[in-house]
């Protein structure tokens, strides 16, 4: 836990420090003569974040007293979901372009269901349908705009 | 195989010319490049329900804000040229925005104009409260008292103040601020004497002055402002509301659409909106739209290359 | 005065009454459903308002805005996914009591406390509108640049507990706020050439990603404990888990009468929002509670405290413009679209060529608040089921419409990309202790703080001595040097404590 809290104060530093060197000299002009330039707030907040994270790591360093946060490791089923969920969202907006949005809409709706466990054909195909109608609805009845 | 080959042409132009005859034979999508509620947003829905009306098929608008609409420019730019894709969008944003920046993600060759409906009446605006009156009265009083501050939307609105600054050798600060309210609140609030109006100040007409008009012709609303050029700077800028197309929309769609766009100009309820939002309707044809969008864009980077701003 | 009365009257008209209705309705059961919120629900209204007489569409507008602000705080309590971020307050205390069963008590607080917020407001805004507008006239981005500063120091200190990580957070906001087109120069800032991004980050994509995916892919990773709790309770459930007590009202009570006072406070200086005045109010109960270890595991007063400042910041933004013709919130700018097409000029003129129309409005913002009693009251048991409900059928249900959520506010396939990859940046968030929360709070007023900053330069001629002129201001930057002394000192006194994230 501590190395965690020390790791994670580091890369916050080296974070901010690859920001301060190289990605805001390079995506941020200079900027007019007479007013502020463009890159002073984002230089302070990347600043702040480099004293911060320094800060976070050397107190769990030194300090013996950890901070009032625990954080909490990944659980296995965390870090599936963390991966498996967003790579159905990527992989429906993949469907949406070949197959159009009926298609992609069930992926993702019944994906999910089968991800998270369910196996009643009943609910499989009750929910999809559910949020499919509700999603036509809003989109192409009320709102009147296409998806696709 | 003549005959087979004759045959086929046939059917092609069987199958055609019915398909552009019959334009328009299913929903329209009239793309906003801003939110809801704006007045680009009011002025589409009051055009769509006209063109509804006249095109016989349902026009729904579609909100795709973002770069003031520079971001649905670039979306229109690749949608298929069949005229089911249509967006109305401020001038500006095509003649303009290559002026500004090194990379615009389209160009005015891209589309297609069916016609202009309104234009703005952008001008260089004063509290009520103001002591001064006219252009020279300004001058003098900027003059004596250095560093007023001009509230300015965007760096394209802040060229006029440098300009006149730089034309009368007096010094004139930027306020910058967030969109019309800002201005409105700045204005209101005393905290700027000068400000850029792209129409907004005809909602107050009590609390702001017009001290010129920022466009090459005089204000609909304000005819007897002179426009800058008139007062001996030549740094006007128009900006109309126009109906673009993809660029490869069958000429006998844009005609149509030409058509659909003057039904709406004289249309009492589209014109009841415009009024409201303080926006001057005046039709122009996809002929003259074309001819003015590329005249606008010349003349505004030539405004912009003398005022020495670089796109970045 | 009496034209104003007979405006009161008007209201009585049943098709005004019901479009009052109908809007709180919408606005409500739309801000109810994570994902989608007030952006959604205006969409919806905008083009009914074409077809409505003045009355009505301003009505039914005004619905829309009070439904939805007390809508969002529905998903807070019952999934842990704020609606908008101004109801994630609502969420530190009012999920831990849907959790141990306590969702109808949690569920009535935060209507009672939207609705007598909502209403306070509307009474301030009533009675004060004149007074309090030439007040808001004094207020220049001085002043709101110094408030700001000491809004975000006070939340980075009170909803993290280390303070270091609080301001890391708020520091990553800002600078995701910076992205986009700079506001004076017009240069782009971080944008790595994509045109999308000229507009900055979209707000709303960020927060679904952050408050409602990440929070999914939490419960699908933990759905086994989470169902338990849910089986527990269906099983046991006593009447007063669903009813506000004596004792749930003699907490509630000050924490809804300074919720409200932060809610008007914040709603009448332009640009600071919902989200400063909802968080602002849960830090003032906690800091006041004489027992603050209870807040994050359950205490009904930071639900209370939270929504009754959320819903008094609507019509508290409404008094710029009724008052002034300034929009000071983005509802209030729609709405003077709304006025616009009306033929009527939101102003200090509005009550001398309007009076009977300023009536209706006063009078159906009312009928607003008492619709929305009802109304809330009304759909609540049935919202409450929704803790029964199996996680695997909750999951795909909320990533659906967070999915048509971000897609209808973010441009399409951008706003859901923009979604993914902040609802990754929120778990490793929350699961390294730091808040969501301040960073969005960052976000949203990091545009505004370093616009009012480059406007405070130039009002005060690039000279810091100028800022004697400005006591306001000077109050706020000594307020912001108090509250770091004082979590920096708090910091170091705590004894560790879990924390809900």
């Amino acid at each position: 836990m501590r190395a965690t809290e020390t790791l994670t104060g580091l890369v916050l530093a080296l974070f901010a420090g690859v920001m301060l060197v190289w990605i805001i000299p390079a995506e941020i002009p200079r900027g007019v003569a007479g007013q502020l330039s463009p890159r002073l707030v984002p230089q302070v907040a990347v600043s702040g974040i480099l004293v911060l994270g320094l800060w976070i790591a050397g107190a769990a360093l030194v300090g013996g007293r950890l901070p009032a946060h625990r954080p909490g490791p990944f659980s296995r089923p965390e870090l599936v979901a963390l991966v498996v969920l967003p790579a159905l969202v990527l992989a429906s907006i993949w469907v949406l372009a070949l197959a159009g949005p009926v298609p992609a809409g069930v992926l993702l709706v019944a994906g999910a269901a089968l991800l998270m466990g369910e196996r009643r054909p009943v609910a499989l195909i009750l929910l999809p349908a559910g949020s499919l109608t509700l999603g036509w609805v809003l989109l192409y009845r009320i709102l009147g705009t296409t998806v696709g | 195989m003549l005959k087979s080959l004759k045959l086929a042409a046939m059917i092609a132009l069987a199958a055609a010319s019915p398909a552009l005859a019959e334009w328009p034979e299913r929903p329209i999508s009239l793309i906003v490049g801003f939110g809801p509620g704006g007045q680009s947003d009011l002025l589409g829905r009051a055009l769509a329900s006209v063109m509804t009306e006249d095109l016989g098929v349902p026009v729904n608008v579609v909100n795709r804000p973002g770069a003031a609409g520079g971001v649905a420019l670039a979306g229109l730019r690749a949608m298929p040229a069949d005229g089911y894709t249509i967006m109305l969008n401020p001038s500006q944003t095509i003649t303009l925005t290559p002026a500004l920046m090194a990379q615009v993600p389209f160009s005015i060759d891209d589309f297609a104009y069916a016609g202009m409906i309104t234009s703005f009446d952008i001008a260089l605006v004063a509290p009520a409260s103001a002591p001064f009156d006219d252009y020279a009265g300004m001058v003098d009083y900027a003059r004596a008292h250095p560093g007023i501050l001009y509230a300015a939307l965007s760096a394209t609105t802040r060229v006029f103040a440098t300009e006149i600054a730089r034309a009368n050798d007096i010094d004139i600060e930027i306020l910058p601020v967030d969109g019309g309210p800002g201005m409105v609140n700045a204005i209101l609030g005393e905290q700027a004497m000068l400000a850029y109006s792209g129409g907004v100040h005809h909602r107050y007409p009590d609390q702001m002055k017009v001290i010129a008009a920022l466009t090459t012709q005089r204000n609909l609303g304000s005819p007897d402002v002179p426009t800058i050029g008139e007062l001996g700077l030549p740094i006007g800028m128009d900006m109309q509301s126009v109906l673009i197309a993809p660029a490869g929309t069958p000429d006998d769609v844009i005609a149509r659409l030409q058509g659909a766009l003057a039904v709406a100009a004289d249309s009492p309820a589209f014109r009841q909106v415009a009024d409201s939002m303080s926006a001057a309707v005046q039709f122009r044809t996809a002929a003259e739209a074309t001819a003015i969008m590329h005249a606008q864009l010349e003349s505004n980077l030539a405004i912009m290359q003398a005022a020495g701003v670089q796109p970045q | 005065m009496t034209p104003i009365l007979a405006g009161f009257s008007d209201i009585l008209n049943p098709a005004t009454l019901l479009w009052v209705a109908a809007g709180v309705a919408i606005g409500y059961l739309v801000g109810a459903l994570p994902g989608l919120g007030k952006a959604t629900a205006v969409a919806i209204a905008i083009p009914l308002t074409f077809a409505l007489p003045a009355l009505p569409a301003i009505a039914f507008l005004i619905g829309i805005a009070k439904g939805s602000a007390a809508g969002s705080a529905v998903s807070a309590i019952l999934l842990n996914v704020p609606g908008e971020p101004s109801s994630a307050p609502t969420a530190l205390d009012g999920y831990p009591l849907a959790r141990q069963g306590k969702a109808g008590k949690a569920l009535k607080a935060a209507l009672f406390a939207s609705v007598l917020g909502d209403l306070g407001s509307t009474l301030a805004l009533v009675v004060l509108a004149q007074p309090i507008a030439s007040y808001a006239l004094s207020i220049t981005p001085v002043e709101i640049c110094a408030v700001l500063l000491f809004s975000l120091t006070f939340v980075a200190g009170l909803s993290a507990q280390s303070l270091a990580k609080g301001l890391v957070a708020a520091c990553l906001g800002l600078l995701a706020a910076t992205v986009g087109l700079e506001i004076e120069s017009g240069l782009p800032r971080l944008t790595f050439g994509d045109y999308r991004l000229f507009d900055g980050i979209p707000l709303i994509p960020m927060a679904i990603g952050m408050l409602a995916v990440g929070e999914m892919i939490l419960q699908a990773g933990n759905r086994a404990a989470l169902d338990q709790q849910g089986a527990a309770i269906a099983r046991g459930a006593h009447p007063d888990d669903s009813r506000m007590t004596r004792e749930d009202w003699r907490r509630s009570v000050p924490a809804i009468a300074r919720g409200t006072a932060i809610g008007i406070g914040v709603g009448i200086l332009p640009g600071l929002g919902a989200s400063v005045g909802s968080f602002l109010s849960y830090g003032a109960a906690r800091s006041r509670a004489r027992d603050p270890g209870r807040f994050g595991k359950g205490a009904i007063e930071g639900v209370a405290a939270a929504e009754s400042a959320d819903n008094a910041v609507v019509p508290a933004s409404l008094i710029p413009l009724f008052a002034l013709g300034i929009p000071g919130s983005v509802i209030a700018a729609i709405l003077i679209g709304a006025f616009m097409l009306h033929g009527v000029a939101p102003g200090p003129l509005m009550f001398a060529q309007q009076p009977r129309l300023v009536g209706g409005i006063y009078a159906a913002m009312i009928a607003a608040s008492l619709a929305l009693l009802v109304i809330g009251l009304t759909f609540q048991g049935l919202f409450a089921q929704v803790v029964r409900v199996p996680t695997r059928l909750v999951v795909p249900a909320v990533l659906f419409l967070c999915v048509v959520g971000a897609w209808l506010e973010g441009g399409g396939v951008f706003g859901v990309q923009v979604m993914l990859v902040f609802a990754v940046l929120g778990v490793v968030f929350i699961k390294l202790g730091f808040s969501v929360v301040n960073f969005l709070i960052g976000f949203v007023v990091g545009r505004t703080f370093e616009l009012t900053f480059r406007q405070s330069i130039q009002i005060l001629g690039r000279d810091p001595w100028n800022l004697v002129q400005h006591p306001i201001a000077l109050m706020f930057l000594a307020l912001t040097v108090l509250a770091v002394w004082r979590f920096s000192r708090g910091a170091r006194r705590a004894a560790p404590k879990p924390e809900d994230p």
